[in-house]
This record gives C-alpha cells, sequence and structure tokens, in this order.
C-alpha cells in the first residue's frame, strides 16, 4: 500500500484532506464543547479537555464511515419528501385587526369567504391530489387557518363533518367566536385547536390582539383555554414581541396554573411593517426565552407536570435526530411548497400561509390550475430550492441544520430576496447551545412531548 | 444511566424517526400531541 494512504487510515485526521469537516462550539457549558459536523447535522459533547481524541485518529474514522448514512437521511428530510398537509384559509376575514398580522388590512375587512358548497369543492380537489401522491394509506392533515376560519363556521364544520375520514383536521382560531356547542363540535371530532393568546392579563394581551375598535379579548380568549386546557389535541400560541418578551417567564407560571400543556412562544414573524415595529432584540428575546424554559423545568420538577414549548421542543427533538423533528421551518428548504402548502379564501394557492398577501408567491388557483403543476412550477421552486448553501454566513455556519434560516416570507419581505439569513440568526444560535447543553445534562426529555420516542429508534451512539 | 452517561467523555447519540416524512408541517399542529397519520 502506498505508504501516504496506508498513514491516512492509520490516523485520519478532521478537517484537512479528505477528513470530515468537524467543528468545535463553545455551547455555554463549564465541562464540555459540542463538535458538530454540519452538513449531516452530526453532533458530539465533548469534555473540553478531550477535543483532541475527536479531531483525529479511531472516532474520526468512525464518523467518517458513518457520514454517507446521515448524509442520505438529511438528502431525503431535505428533498426527498412529499407534501402531507395544507393550510386552508376558507375567508379573507378576521374580526381581530392584532398589530403583527401578516394579511393586508383590506383582505381581512373585505375579503372573500368561501360558501360551504365552495369549500366542499375545494376539500374535493386536495383529497384527490393527496390521494394520487400518497395513496390511500396516509391521512394529511388539513388546518383551517386564518384570518378568522370562525367567521365561515358553517362552512368549516360541514367539511369536517364530510372528510373526517380523509384529513387529519386542525383549527387555527383566535378563539372569540367559539362557543360551547363548536367547542363540543370540535372536541368530538378529534380536530387539533390552537388558539393564541400573547399575555397573562388583559393588558398585556391585548396590547397586540384586539378587535377593530382596539378593544381587547383576553377574558374571552382565556375563558375558552380553560375550557380545552385538558383536551390533548390544544396548544396555545403566544407570539413574542417587545410588547411581552420579558412576561415569557410569568406566562409558563399562567399556562401551567391553567392546565395547559403545549404552548408556542413564535417570535414575531416580521412579515408585516406593523410586525417589524415589535421585534423583541435576539438576546433579550433568548434571555426570556431560556428563562421561561428552565421556569417549565422548576414546575415539572415540583408538579410532575409538563409545559412543553413546542418550538423549542422541536429543536431539541432536530438535534437528537434530524428526522426526529415535526416543524418543517426550522430547516432549509423549509416545509413550504414541498411538505404543506396553503390555500386562500379564493382558491389561490401559495408555499405556506405566511405567504398569502404577497402576489408575487401566488403559484396558480386550486380551481383552476392543476396542483401537481403548481408545485412544480417555478413560484414555488423559487422556495424549494431556498438552501441555507446559498446564503451567507449561513453556508458556512455550524448549526445551519439546526437553523434552516427561516422564514423565507419573513426574509423575502425584509430584504427583497430570499437568500438572507434569518433575522432571528442570533436567537437561534442562543437556542441551539441552551439545547445542546439540556442534553449535556440529560434533562433534555423535560422539555420534550411525553410520546415523542414513540416514532423514533437510536440510530447511532459513538459514546465513550 | 444518567451518572453513566455523564461519566462519558464524548457523548455522541443520534435518533431516527421511524415514519420519517409522515405528519410533518408548519407550527400549528405540531404544538398538539401527534396523531398516527396513517388512515
Amino acid at each position: 500500500m502506498n505508504p501516504a494512504v496506508s498513514q491516512r487510515l492509520r490516523h485520519p485526521r478532521a478537517n484537512m484532506g479528505e477528513g470530515p469537516q468537524l467543528a468545535v462550539i463553545d455551547i455555554g457549558h463549564p465541562q464540555k464543547v459540542a463538535v458538530v459536523q454540519a452538513d449531516t447535522a452530526f453532533w458530539a459533547l465533548v469534555d473540553r479537555k478531550a477535543v483532541s481524541e475527536c479531531l483525529a485518529g479511531d472516532f474520526v474514522a468512525e464518523i467518517t464511515a458513518r457520514l454517507p448514512e446521515m448524509a442520505a437521511e438529511m438528502e431525503n428530510l431535505r428533498f426527498g419528501l412529499k407534501p402531507s398537509a395544507v393550510y386552508f384559509n376558507p375567508t379573507d376575514r378576521c374580526n381581530l385587526n392584532c398589530s403583527y398580522c401578516y394579511l393586508p388590512e383590506d383582505m381581512r375587512r373585505n375579503g372573500e369567504q368561501m360558501t360551504p358548497a365552495r369549500l366542499e369543492k375545494a376539500l374535493e380537489i386536495l383529497a384527490g391530489f393527496f390521494e394520487t401522491i400518497h395513496g390511500p394509506d396516509l391521512k394529511p392533515q388539513l388546518i383551517f387557518h386564518g384570518s378568522e376560519p370562525m367567521t365561515a363556521r358553517e362552512a368549516v364544520f360541514a367539511g369536517i363533518e364530510s372528510f373526517g375520514h380523509v384529513f387529519d383536521f386542525g383549527l387555527q382560531t383566535n378563539a372569540t367566536l367559539l362557543d360551547d356547542r363548536d367547542i363540543a363540535f370540535l372536541t368530538g371530532n378529534q380536530v387539533a385547536v390552537g388558539i393564541s393568546l400573547d399575555g397573562p392579563g388583559p393588558a398585556e394581551a391585548d396590547a397586540t390582539r384586539h378587535n377593530w375598535n382596539n378593544k381587547g379579548v383576553f377574558d374571552k380568549v382565556v375563558q375558552v383555554m380553560d375550557r380545552l386546557a385538558g383536551y390533548d389535541r390544544f396548544n396555545v400560541i403566544t407570539t413574542v414581541t417587545t410588547a411581552n418578551v420579558e412576561l415569557l417567564p410569568e406566562m409558563v407560571d399562567f399556562y401551567h396554573d391553567h392546565g395547559v400543556r403545549t404552548v408556542m412562544f413564535n417570535p414575531v414573524r416580521c412579515t408585516s411593517k406593523g410586525a417589524r415595529k415589535l421585534k423583541p432584540d435576539d438576546n433579550l428575546l433568548a434571555h426570556y426565552f431560556t428563562a421561561a424554559l428552565e421556569r417549565s423545568w422548576q414546575l415539572y420538577q415540583k408538579t410532575g407536570r409538563k409545559l412543553v414549548v413546542s418550538n423549542f421542543a422541536n429543536i431539541l427533538a432536530s438535534i437528537l435526530g434530524p428526522t426526529g423533528r415535526r416543524l418543517m421551518c426550522d430547516i432549509s428548504p423549509c416545509g413550504g411548497g414541498r411538505c404543506f402548502f396553503a390555500v386562500a379564501a379564493n382558491g389561490d394557492v401559495f408555499p405556506c400561509s405566511e405567504f398569502i398577501g404577497m402576489k408575487e408567491f401566488r403559484g396558480g388557483n386550486l380551481f383552476g390550475d392543476d396542483l401537481q403543476a403548481i408545485l412544480a412550477g417555478p413560484v414555488f421552486k423559487a422556495v424549494t430550492t431556498r438552501v441555507v448553501e446559498k446564503i451567507d454566513p449561513c453556508r458556512r455556519c455550524a448549526i445551519r441544520h439546526f437553523c434552516g434560516a427561516p422564514c423565507p416570507a419573513e426574509v423575502s419581505s425584509m430584504s427583497g430576496c430570499l437568500d438572507s439569513p434569518a433575522p432571528f440568526c442570533t436567537f437561534y444560535q442562543h437556542q441551539a447551545c441552551y439545547a445542546l447543553r439540556l442534553i449535556a445534562e440529560e434533562r433534555h426529555h423535560a422539555f420534550l412531548w411525553d410520546d415523542w420516542e414513540d416514532n423514533v429508534e437510536s440510530s447511532l451512539d459513538m459514546s465513550r | 444511566m444518567q451518572t453513566r452517561k455523564n461519566a462519558k467523555q464524548i457523548v455522541a447519540c443520534r435518533v431516527r424517526c421511524r415514519r420519517t416524512g409522515a405528519g410533518l408541517s408548519h407550527y400549528i399542529m405540531l404544538a398538539a400531541p401527534k396523531k398516527d397519520t396513517s388512515k
């Protein structure tokens, strides 16, 4: 054997020649650092004194041998999936006028609304589409989304009754139009329900979420939340802005006290001008976000009851294993246009609900165009080919596949092009480091859904 | 288990979803417990 090759095989090194690129990251842990192979989302948590063992020798040889299977897994996750969900706006109209809404005001005041017959026709088309691409075995998700879908209650409920055997239904609502009968109907039909609330009291919650006369809706939303808290397909979304960022730890106590089990603390999407004015500083957000997560940990230790912060749980899950994720925002390409798409009230199809209102991202119309052609068309391709490898500084960032540089609608609206980094880039760095610290401390299970392990299996263990 | 793992100098574990691609979605449904999406 060539002596040089022989030497290389005996003592492979990272970061040179054909060796794997391994980045060493300070995650803020006193004893451990992270070693990351960015392209495959491989990571190791390593004693600071043992880093050199990860950069040469047996460990590198083992990584090198396992890289192809990890690369194939990432390739499939990023480019090999088919749509399995649709975001469906049965109406353009909304009874609220929230400060950060990404939909244009005129659309929300005067837009279209589907009749029951029109909605039924749309669901027929969608059912046929999903059956064509998946066959009969998959039950696709269909989420009624807004504007406020409950302004089209009659059509929505008729659709749920007629197509319950076809779709796994969800409803994202501001909760203000839900009465006891509606709640009984939704829970009886196993519809996943998400509601929105931005603060632990009326002063904070109503600052961003109010009707067209600036009247807040806190009391009504809490009333509905209390009715639904025990329902296993229920969650609450808090949009995090300058108005409530410092209240996140308090929000954890509030939700836990009310028996809520799943929440999302979503940083405001800066798609609209109104939203951009409310963007919290990344470092401030990271401080209060992690404080809120630590508060959820304390409450779990004290009571044995979790409050899962799902948007963070997804980042944690995606680090533990890229395919363990559930959310397809924090990956590139994002899920828009390839794992899901959105239908507006007039039937226009967009890669994601975040794009509704941005005419340049209209791919076609559900009632007039072929869906498969829309998905393969140039408008959707622009989103489904947006990858971190094309974005600076993401292309050289070690956590590029724990983040994904979301969201293209937000980025496009802010910078005028798709290939720009995430507006919350620094916040994502904090989240990835915190998630890795939790894994290092073996506390991560407390932050994940109880059923998280049901669908996963161990695929690699190189611990030593 | 916890003591043993913490004692290791290198922890490098990875999991794989048994049904990759099923139930992956936007943020709304994922906040709620995941349902089996097979019919």
